[in-house]
């Protein structure tokens, strides 16, 4: 419990930065999608629980980041459907070239030779 | 890290949030995402692994928990506390719907000191705190000269806010901490178009007073200093009055202003929206400053500007060492010149609204205190109640809820009570302003508000009360003192009952602690309620002083009018005109006596009429007294018209005409200045510069002429015929205006003296069909308005004390009455062992006894120190005054007493079996 509430930290920061590009890159996707993508690009490291995804995905909403619909999956169900709005493409832009710039940094500073 | 979030995203999800709090995606709407994700996980898990059972569990503990991930939810929808807040307020208001009875008196009484408070915090904002509608308004000064007593006509200090007309020159030239100095001065006027006559109101400025204010002209120019020359005919008018009388004509720029038969040319209209000095001013002319003839003064109204960057401390010593200086060249009063700071730079709100200030003091403090009382009241009424709620509470408390939730839960309580009497409050505000716009417009006709009007600009008893209005600002003041009463008021029962330890909720109920916080919160009210009728009891005093002044004349049964002849008549034909009227109205079989004046009573204003100069004086001497004499003319019947008295001597009569010796009638002041009290009869006295002696022939009762708050003056009082022919060089108009003036008429008569109005008309209609009457009224009217300011206040502070006497004795009678049932039992029992009805009667009054008696003793403590500051607004009446004292304490503890006497009557009911058993 304590291991996963540890991993939930790390990811609030980078939630967003993570959910706009899955949705950037596959598409409009459900709660659920989106979870499992992310748990599959991350080999089963990153597991998402409904009390930090769905709070997170509201949040993008509250700012205009995202927009969420109610669809129909491939499986007849009822589903929200969360898709990348103009505004959340440019953010999206800015975060991930903050977190290049940051990443790259960081690369520098944990591999430089003694 | 923490990504870079756009501004705007954030300010985006705040608004959605605040709105999401009462309007988000509902319930079901979450719930149903939600489910869908646990049925996808679940398949998933039974799709991917062997046994069903535990991939279920599995996937559910990875997808988390339902409720967990709700409450996530809905903290992420709204904004939590402001979700709890509106949860306590719908619970509040159902809670005190359930006490209709309760809440019905609570909010009443809360809408009583709030729309009080409010209605005075709107007049207090809007007269004393705005500021004056002018460009840069702080900037703007008057300059006021400190005349010391032994200089004043009444021997009292007095400020001056005029200047000397020839020292306004001197000073205009000289001063270096003022960047402006402008002449101005207001009178009516008649102006004549082509569709008609009207009366306008023209003031008279220095065409520096345009550059001052930055006035802008809508049309044409304003005027320029280049304007300032005594042949100076150029006029400029405000937008309202080229509406009114030019119909928005753009030719007015070539059109003659004809105001009383002179030609004007209109060289511009002013923008709307100024309104300086009055906002009825219409016209303005050039004051062109010229040498007056020697031996004359003029006072004049003088605004000013601070130069940018100069403190008016700065001014004002300035002013003070130029105005030494030039009196000390010119010798007038140099040796006299008393007082270190003679002449003062003030600001022109804090001049204009002086008068007033001290009164909106009072009323302001008095607001305050029915605010308190009120407070008092109603955590009274709070108490009690939470006294009965105790059961609620526990309940909560035992179910979990926090102490702090409470006291929040309590307290929203109380705010939702405040800001409903809040709303209602401001409805009694606004009824409340309706009442003092009502109160506060003086009916007098216009003669008699010359010195309110020219100073506040218009016929009310305080300046600027067109602006008093319910604007933003007192909405606003309304709003957060609702909500500071809410507080100050639940606050003490919020903390007590929540503070009570659970198992001590039963034993409370016998407790004292909530007593004592009561009974303090009753004497309180008393302390305050007590104060506020003492300083009403001497306003009250102080107004039946006023009323029944010494006022030297008899008010009763007369009637008052003015005479208004075509201006073109010649001054003796006007005369004979009043003369013969007066004659005729004395032939009237109702008619006791009637005579005219130039100035009647309560019409203010100075008049001189050459310099009084009595035996044994100089001239050179007497020009620089202070107490010189006022002239008033007078036909022969109108002081007994009046009921003034004859001390010595005889009347003016018929024998008193031009040709015969000219006499004099002087009043008991002037006899003790100049004549050590002796009797002055006989006595010959010079006007100077009128080259013959006057003989005086009677001296009459002192009559106060101006307010009747004004001590008399030493007056004479001269024949009007015999002024019409004296002082050969002065102007003609100028004697006309002592000797006729506004030709006002007084007539006693037996009965009412409105009746004989018709009378009147029929006999100078008969002598003149182009004579006509204005301003018919009674003399008692006249006197009953020109104490409308203090009756005003005395009116509103009155009102005040009246609903805080009624709040404290609310108090007490809800709090003996709380007592009664709260010792039913008690009672009970003492009846049972043989308490007879008068001994329960004693027990309870004996508590309301005990209650006023505290109450009303720190309450004239207090008294005693705070009336203090009412004193300037007394006439006739010191702040210690006995009889205002002893009424209220008399006058407040019978109604205290009925207020126990009603709940102790009750207690003699309880039956002894009921209240025991009653358990």
């Amino acid at each position: 419990m304590a291991n996963k509430a540890d991993k939930a930290d790390v990811l609030q920061g980078t939630l967003d930065l993570m959910v706009l590009q899955t949705l950037a890159v596959l598409g409009p996707l459900h709660g659920y999608a989106l979870a499992s993508r992310l748990e599959q690009v991350s080999r089963g490291a990153l597991q998402l629980n409904m009390g930090t995804l769905y709070p997170g995905l509201m949040r993008l909403e509250q700012r205009g980041l995202i927009r969420g619909n109610w669809g129909v999956t491939e499986n007849n169900r009822r589903a929200r459907f969360y898709t990348l709005t103009p505004p959340g493409r440019r953010e999206l832009d800015n975060e991930r070239a903050e977190w290049d710039r940051i990443a790259s940094i960081m690369d520098a500073l944990l591999h430089q030779l003694p | 890290m923490t990504p870079a979030i756009g501004l705007l995203a954030i300010i985006r999800e705040g608004i959605t949030r605040l709105w999401g709090t009462f309007r988000g995606r509902d319930e079901g709407d979450l719930e149903d995402e939600l489910r869908l994700h646990m049925e996808l996980a679940a398949e998933d898990a039974q799709r991917r692994a062997d046994s069903p059972d535990h991939s279920k569990r599995d996937a559910a503990i990875r997808a988390g928990g339902m409720s967990q991930a709700m409450d996530a939810l809905r903290d992420q929808r709204g904004v939590p506390w402001l979700a709890d807040l509106s949860r306590d307020v719908r619970y509040a208001v159902r809670s005190l719907r359930r006490s209709p009875g309760f809440a019905t008196v609570a909010v009443l009484t809360l809408a009583l000191g709030i729309g009080v408070t409010t209605a005075v915090f709107s007049l207090v904002n809007a007269i004393l705190v705005r500021p004056l509608p002018y460009q840069n308004s702080d900037r703007l000064v008057r300059i006021v000269e400190h005349v010391p007593a032994g200089e004043t006509a009444r021997g009292i200090p007095e400020i001056r806010p005029q200047m000397d007309l020839d020292e306004f020159g001197a000073w205009r030239v000289r001063i270096t901490t003022l960047s402006h100095m402008a002449v101005h001065a207001s009178r009516p006027m008649t102006l004549t178009t082509s569709r008609g006559a009207a009366r306008t109101e023209v003031a008279q400025v220095s065409p520096e007073l345009f550059s001052m204010l930055r006035v802008q002209p809508r049309l044409g120019r304003v005027l320029f200093p280049d304007d300032e020359r005594p042949d100076s005919e150029v006029i400029v008018l405000s937008e309202s009055a080229w509406h009114k009388y030019f119909a928005s004509d753009l030719n007015i720029l070539n059109t003659p202003v004809v105001l009383d038969g002179s030609a004007y040319r209109a060289v511009g209209v002013i923008r709307a929206g100024f309104d300086f000095p009055t906002p009825r001013t219409e016209f303005w002319t050039v004051y062109a400053i010229r040498p007056l003839a020697e031996g004359r003064r003029s006072f004049v109204n003088v605004l000013a500007r601070l130069k940018n960057g100069v403190p008016i401390e700065a001014a004002s010593s300035e002013v003070n060492a130029l105005g030494r200086a030039y009196r000390h060249a010119h010798n007038t009063e140099a040796a006299t010149l008393s007082g270190d700071q003679r002449f003062e730079v003030r600001r022109m709100q804090d001049h204009l609204v002086a008068p007033v200030r001290p009164a909106m003091r009072v009323l302001s403090v008095a607001a305050g205190l029915i605010l308190l009382i009120v407070c008092a009241n109603v955590a009274n009424l709070l108490l009690a109640r939470g006294i009965s709620r105790w059961r609620e509470i526990g309940i909560r408390r035992a179910l979990g809820a926090t102490r702090s939730r409470l006291v929040r839960q309590l307290l929203v309580e109380s705010v939702v009570l405040s800001t409903t009497g809040g709303i209602a409050g401001v409805v009694i505000a606004y009824g409340t302003l309706q009442v003092v716009r009502f109160l506060a417009i003086v009916d007098m006709p216009e003669l008699f508000q010359l010195a309110d009007r020219a100073r506040f600009g218009s016929s009310a008893i305080t300046p600027r009360l067109n602006d008093v209005t319910i604007d933003t600002a007192v909405l606003s003041f309304a709003i957060a003192i609702s909500v500071l009463t809410g507080l100050l008021f639940g606050l003490a029962p919020a903390l007590q009952i929540s503070h009570r330890s659970d198992e001590g909720l039963h034993q409370s109920l016998s407790s004292s602690a909530p007593g004592a916080v009561r009974n303090a919160l009753v004497v309180g009210q008393i302390v305050l309620a007590t104060v506020l009728l003492v300083a009403a009891g001497l306003l009250i005093h102080s107004f039946t002083k006023l009323s029944t002044v010494k006022t030297g004349y008899n008010p009763s049964n007369v009637l008052m009018f003015q005479l208004a002849l075509p201006r073109e008549y010649a001054p003796v034909r006007k005369s004979d005109l009043a003369h013969d009227l007066a004659s005729r109205l004395r032939s009237l079989p109702q008619v006791e006596a009637a005579g005219f004046t130039n100035l009647p009573p309560l019409a203010g204003g100075v008049l001189a009429f050459g310099i009084f100069v009595p035996p044994g004086r100089t001239s050179s001497e007497m020009i620089r007294d202070p107490g010189q004499p006022q002239a008033r003319s007078v036909s022969g019947d109108y002081l007994r018209a009046l009921g003034v008295r004859l001390i010595e001597g005889r009347w003016l009569d018929e024998r008193d005409i031009a040709g015969r010796q000219q006499v004099l009638l002087v009043n008991r002041a002037l006899v003790r200045r100049y004549f050590d009290s002796k009797s002055p009869v006989g006595a010959h006295v010079r006007l100077v510069p009128e080259p013959n002696p006057w003989e005086i022939v009677g001296v009459v009762d002192d009559v106060r002429t101006g307010k009747p708050d004004e001590e008399p003056s030493p007056q004479f009082f001269v024949s009007p015929r015999q002024v019409l022919v004296a002082m050969p060089h002065l102007p003609d108009h100028m004697r006309e205006s002592v000797a006729l003036g506004f030709l006002s008429f007084a007539v006693r008569v037996n009965g009412d003296p409105l009746k004989l109005v018709p009378d009147v008309r029929a006999a100078l209609h008969g002598l003149d069909p182009a004579a006509a009457l204005d301003d018919e009224t009674t003399m008692d009217r006249l006197f009953f308005s020109s104490v409308s300011r203090q009756r005003f206040f005395m009116v509103l502070l009155s009102g005040f004390a009246v609903i805080a006497a009624v709040l404290g004795a609310i108090g007490i009678y809800g709090m003996l009455a709380h007592s009664v049932v709260q010792r039913t039992k008690e009672i009970g029992i003492r009846m049972a062992l043989g308490a007879g009805p008068g001994e329960v009667r004693h027990l309870i009054l004996r508590q309301g006894v005990t209650l006023t008696a505290t109450g009303l003793m720190l309450g004239v403590f207090g008294a005693v120190v705070l009336t203090r500051y009412l004193a300037g607004l007394l006439f006739g009446v010191s702040t210690a005054d006995a009889y205002a004292y002893i009424a209220v304490v008399l006058g407040f503890a019978a109604v205290a007493w009925l207020a126990s006497y009603v709940p102790a009557r009750r207690a003699t009911k309880v039956d002894p079996l009921v209240a025991i058993r009653n358990e």
